[in-house]
């Protein structure tokens, strides 16, 4: 894994790296890279699929909150609101 | 009065409440007392809770009521990646500093009902992700035993509050040994439940499909009331297990243990004996150990490491600075997304961040990822054979004792190495437990090391009796 890879892979990822990054995750993760490797190597053609049906576990539609009990405590976490809204810069 | 804490363990500390031999303000003074004598050194909380003057007084009340239970007044640290609403969870990162939770976990929840004193969020590497707690942005935590050493982690910091008796138990999450190891290390018990036994709403999630909250206690006895107390169904976390299933009787009076002897070849020689002796003194207790070649095992760390960056890439996208969490400024959202993410996480995460993508990718989900599910689903099934025939799996919890701060850090695959034992354990979804095995000597200091049990899925409560079974011998 080259600097160039790694760049492109943090563009992917929404990640700026620093200089001492860009340094130094192209061995870092070349060796993790290299390590994982194996699992390419073992046959599991004799492997059901079980786990890949998942069944999704639905709960009641009903009131799991009194209305403006979590509010402020909710709003008071973000970094920007107006009146009771959250505010964030123009997504189109 | 004072009250030994090095000896004291809940059903102790139970029976003085009880009795009247000490108020629950006398007990958590004495937790507090040696937090204020040794967290600077330590490093083991980032903030102590805002309202323990008030849980402690509901307690007592709880006394006089005579609604009291066994874990009443007893105080618990809390993994800084568990919520509880009104102090901060920031497990560990920039990018949290100051969230204030807005809800709280169900395992808090519980135990809040049994009136167990809270008294902080503990120290941990960033988003659970490290075998160390040198990844947590606000400093290393020293493992009690040697502080030139390493707790363990991620869950270092709830591991050390019990040793270093900063807490009577305290609650950490496991995605690949995170439990288990730093108990290991620091010389206490912990438990990874069955995947599913706890539910894992509050919790900062990291590994979905791996994360379980589990007990750091001074005994297995101990474990097991914390566990009965925390267990169970609930509608928050589709993926916990109906309650009933608890309720069979799976212990016995002998067990059959397994050995994975090909796969121990990289442990450290003293920890090697020590896991010998222990092996000894079960044979003699009249249980059967055989030893056996388990290929499983092989595959246990590299298919861990493409679900877990795989998952910690979706988990940790949600940080954008937006609804929660500190912000960045910029010129526009992507840049501010951008910006937030990448000075709010640390170098491990962005690694982890970058691995998942890479295994996630076009042209390689396939090769990596589907392929991992796929053996994570053959590793599965040569268990459940083995456990057909055998109860319990037994390995050393890691292959060497606490080792120093930035002996592994430049090298994340050294430091992803820690968890050979601990991982196949979350990929499967078992039960497993780490039991102190007694310690070995390094430059001067004697460090503890630990004993893992794992069990057949489902079988927690067995996993539980052979923990206890051990400790008596």
């Amino acid at each position: 894994m080259d600097k160039e890879q790694i760049l492109h892979l943090a563009k992917l990822a929404r990640l700026e790296l620093t200089e001492e990054e860009i340094d130094t995750f192209p061995g870092q993760l070349a060796d993790v890279l290299d390590f994982v490797k194996q699992v390419t190597d073992v046959d599991v053609s004799d492997v059901h699929a079980r786990d890949f049906s998942l069944i999704n576990v639905m709960r009641d539609d009903e009131k799991p909150f009194e209305a403006g009990e979590n509010r402020n405590a909710i709003l008071s976490e973000m970094s920007d609101t107006k009146d009771d809204y959250l505010k964030t810069k123009k997504i189109l | 009065m004072s009250i030994n804490l090095e000896t004291l363990t809940i059903t102790k500390a139970h029976k003085g409440l009880k009795a009247g031999d000490f108020s629950v303000k006398e007990l958590v003074d004495e937790y507090l007392l040696v937090i204020k004598e040794k967290n600077t050194e330590l490093n083991v909380y980032l903030n102590l809770h805002t309202d323990i003057d008030q849980q402690v007084e509901r307690a007592q009340q709880m006394f006089v009521d005579g609604t009291a239970t066994e874990l009443t007044g007893i105080p618990c640290a809390l993994k800084a990646n568990l919520m509880r609403k009104g102090q901060v969870a920031n497990a560990s990162s920039k990018i949290l500093e100051n969230y204030t939770a807005t809800y709280t976990a169900t395992v808090v929840k519980r135990l809040e009902d049994q009136g167990v004193v809270f008294l902080g969020a503990t120290n941990m590497d960033e988003f659970a992700m490290g075998s160390s707690t040198e990844n947590s942005a606000f400093g290393p935590t020293k493992n009690p035993h040697d502080t030139e050493r390493v707790p363990g982690g991620s869950s270092g910091g709830s591991a050390a509050a019990v040793s270093a008796h900063m807490a009577l138990f305290s609650l950490g999450t496991d995605t690949g040994g995170s439990i288990r190891q730093p108990a290991a290390l620091c010389g206490n018990v912990g438990f990874k439940t069955t995947y599913g036994g706890v539910s894992r709403y509050g919790a900062i999630a990291m590994g979905s499909s791996l994360d379980q909250i589990g007990p750091f206690a001074k005994s297995a006895q101990d474990t097991r009331i914390i566990w009965d107390v925390i267990k169970g169904q609930d509608k928050h976390d589709m993926t916990t297990l109906d309650t009933a299933r608890w309720d069979k009787d799976v212990t016995k009076q002998v067990y059959s243990l397994a050995i994975p002897n090909d796969f121990l070849h990289g442990v450290q020689p003293d920890v090697l004996a020590k896991f010998e002796t222990a092996v000894s003194k079960l044979e003699d207790a009249g249980h059967t150990v055989t030893r056996v070649s388990i290929p499983a095992l092989q595959y246990g760390l590299p298919v861990y490491y493409v679900v877990m960056p795989a998952e910690v890439s979706s988990n940790l996208a949600r940080y954008d600075g937006i609804r929660y969490g500190s912000k960045v400024p910029g010129s526009n959202l992507l840049e501010e997304y951008i910006s937030t993410k990448s000075q709010g996480f640390g170098a491990e995460s962005k690694r982890r961040i970058m691995l998942g993508t890479y295994v996630l990718s076009a042209g390689y989900a396939d090769k990596f990822y589907t392929q991992a599910l796929a053996l994570k689903e053959k590793m599965k099934q040569e268990l459940e054979e083995l456990y057909k025939t055998h109860d319990f799996v037994l390995t050393p919890t890691t292959p060497t004792p606490a080792f120093k701060f930035g002996e592994k850090s430049a090298d994340p695959l050294q430091m992803y190495l820690e968890d050979i034992f601990t991982v196949s354990a979350n990929i499967v979804g078992i039960p497993a437990i780490s039991m102190p095995m007694g310690t070995v000597e390094s430059s001067g200091s004697r460090l503890p090391v630990g004993l893992q049990f794992m069990g057949r899925y489902g079988d927690d409560s067995a996993v539980l009796d052979i923990a206890e079974k051990f400790e008596q011998l």
